[in-house]
């Protein structure tokens, strides 16, 4: 959709504005890609200039220093096992809100849903007392259960698209003789592909990146995600740049490429996801 | 249920009646059942802790010892009602409020107003502006350290060579500039996202209603106003929505960027409560704060569900 002679503003200060916010995004990142390939006194003192030899000396030092291959180890552990039990989970819970009648189910749905207002910030703090009590202070565990309930969001997103499944098909399987959970995964889950993607990649997204959770529930570094990993490099600030500078490529260089590979996918998943949260 | 009426004609009233009502009670058990396992880590992991937060901020707790905790009743929201470092956080967090609504919802829409009008390359623009949101707020804001540090940072570098070095500042060290660079940072990160959502909300504008609209000889502002917005309404709410609310959790980058710091003129309302509750160790304390943070944000939530629903009583 086009509505070019009724945009107030003029081609050149359009491009103006594009042009400068995309600076602002891609020179840190610029930089920083210039400035790995440097030693730690160059990228100081010459913070502008392409670096005179390629060297990934600072790469391979963060990551031995920074241990990240156990970082993204864990990273993606947690993250690949919260996802899959979230669309398990939400799968079957807003298959029940969407299709099935039983008594309580509007109070159980609002329950759920009650959740997209409670922030993380706020429950982070009283579930690493449960998490204590529970003897399970200090593990991946301890993180995968406190992802498994970020239901709200995938629970009305899900539930959603299923009720936007007509009712017609189902009916036809169910008279062919077909149970409950045979349609659910024979008829709704093929026509809901496009929703299951969606909440698994906005999750993904949400659990790699979280900071909180690890930096509340996680205290040794064998257990540590990358975000928290990478922030333990901060008392570096000072002194090694080379390695930080290393540590940050190292952190932000793989969900790029992913997403440089997936954009499409990505951005439109998460415009789905935004405009009917 | 309807595929029940067509088996009906063949078997009889009475026995339809006696399927549908055994499919009821089994609809009800596979409810039950399909909820459960969802509901048993949502109401461990999501709703008893925020029951718990309730009751522990009527006690005074270290956090360790169950043993040590002291019934105190309200005491600990009468000291927060009186406690400066809290209401300095408070406006903090409102500060980031207000250059969020300013800086990402108005100037979002403004860039996604010119990206949808078909200018070159737009797509290559909305795949860039919204890379920021797939790295972690951790890498981004240890990025920023670079860019705002003082003597060799990115920012002063430039405005030196530019003649400019008079606005050079040492900006996360700074008093004034400390809170402004974290929530730029934060506005960057999710600044793609608020531009794609009303990229797809300006994508269900009618060209032919604007068309009209202008044979009619309407103005600019009367278009935008009476035909643009009303359709946008619901994704502009939304994307306000999302801008309050993470002006109010803003954590993240002040974390790693300043720790609160210089002087506390970056703390937030969640930093101010983590270093209560683990430095301080005061439990108690830590989650009254807690509960305040989540009822400010409730009211937020309610008034944005009231505008929206006005909106639509309207139409």
């Amino acid at each position: 959709m086009k509505f070019a002679r009724y945009a107030p503003w003029t081609k050149v200060g359009s491009y103006v504005w594009l042009i400068l916010l995309a600076v602002v995004v891609i020179a840190p990142l610029a930089w920083l890609t210039m400035s790995v390939f440097k030693d730690s006194n160059a990228i100081v003192t010459t913070p502008f200039s392409l670096p005179t030899s390629f060297s990934w000396q600072n790469v391979v030092d963060a990551w031995n220093v920074g241990s990240f291959a156990i970082l993204f180890k864990n990273s993606i552990l947690i993250t690949v096992v919260s996802v899959f039990g979230i669309l398990v989970l939400e799968g079957l819970a807003a298959y029940a809100f969407s299709r099935l009648n039983f008594p309580g189910r509007n109070i159980w749905f609002v329950i759920f849903l009650a959740g997209q207002f409670v922030p993380a910030q706020i429950i982070a703090l009283p579930s690493f007392l449960q998490i204590n009590a529970l003897g399970l202070g200090d593990t991946q565990l301890a993180l995968i259960l406190q992802y498994l309930s970020w239901a709200p969001f995938a629970v009305l997103f899900l539930r959603a698209s299923m009720m936007s499944v007509p009712r017609e098909i189902e009916e036809a399987a169910m008279i062919d003789g077909a149970g409950r959970l045979r349609i659910l995964f024979q008829v709704i889950l093929p026509m809901c592909r496009s929703a299951f993607a969606t909440v698994g990649t906005i999750y993904s997204l949400w659990i790699y990146n979280d900071f909180l959770f690890p930096l509340i529930y996680v205290r040794s570094p064998e257990n540590a995600t990358v975000p928290l990993g990478l922030s333990q490099f901060q008392g570096l600030f000072t002194t090694f740049w080379g390695y930080l500078v290393g540590a940050i490529f190292i952190a932000v260089w793989p969900p790029l490429i992913v997403y440089g590979l997936l954009s499409r996918q990505i951005s439109s998943r998460f415009i789905a996801g935004g405009v009917k949260a | 249920m309807t595929a029940f009426s067509i088996t009906g004609s063949v078997g009889g009233r009475d026995r339809v009646l006696r399927r549908s009502r055994r499919r009821r009670l089994l609809d009800g058990l596979a409810g039950y059942g399909l909820i459960a396992p969802a509901g048993v880590f949502y109401l461990g992991f999501q709703v008893l802790p925020i029951l718990f937060a309730f009751v522990l901020s009527f006690f005074d707790w270290n956090g360790i010892n169950l043993a040590t905790a002291r019934f105190v009743g309200f005491a600990n929201y009468v000291e927060l009602f009186g406690d400066d470092s809290f209401w300095r956080s408070v406006v903090h967090n409102l500060l980031a409020v207000v250059l969020i609504l300013v800086i990402q919802c108005l100037g979002s829409f403004m860039l996604a107003g010119i990206i949808n009008a078909g200018i070159r390359g737009g797509r290559f623009f909305q795949l860039v502006f919204f890379a920021p949101m797939v790295v972690s707020t951790v890498a981004m804001g240890m990025l920023a350290i670079f860019i705002f540090s003082p003597s060799q940072g990115l920012l002063n570098s430039l405005l030196r060579d530019m003649g400019l070095g008079a606005l050079a500042q040492p900006w996360l060290g700074s008093s004034t500039w400390a809170l402004p660079a974290v929530v730029i940072t934060a506005i960057l990160q999710n600044f793609g996202l608020s531009v794609l959502m009303f990229i797809s909300g300006l994508g269900q504008v009618d060209p032919a209603m604007l068309e009209a609209a202008e044979i009619d000889g309407a103005s600019q502002a009367t278009i935008l106003w009476r035909i643009v917005f009303p359709v946008i309404r619901p994704v502009a709410s939304v994307v306000f929505l999302l801008g309050i609310v993470s002006g109010f959790r803003l954590f993240d980058q002040v974390y790693v960027m300043t720790s609160g710091g210089p002087y506390h003129s970056s703390d937030t309302i969640v930093t101010y409560l983590y270093s209560i509750a683990f430095a301080g160790n005061r439990v108690g304390y830590g989650n009254a704060i807690g509960v305040v943070l989540f009822l400010i944000l409730l009211v937020v939530a309610l008034v944005q569900l009231r505008l929206t629903r006005g909106g639509r009583a309207n139409d």
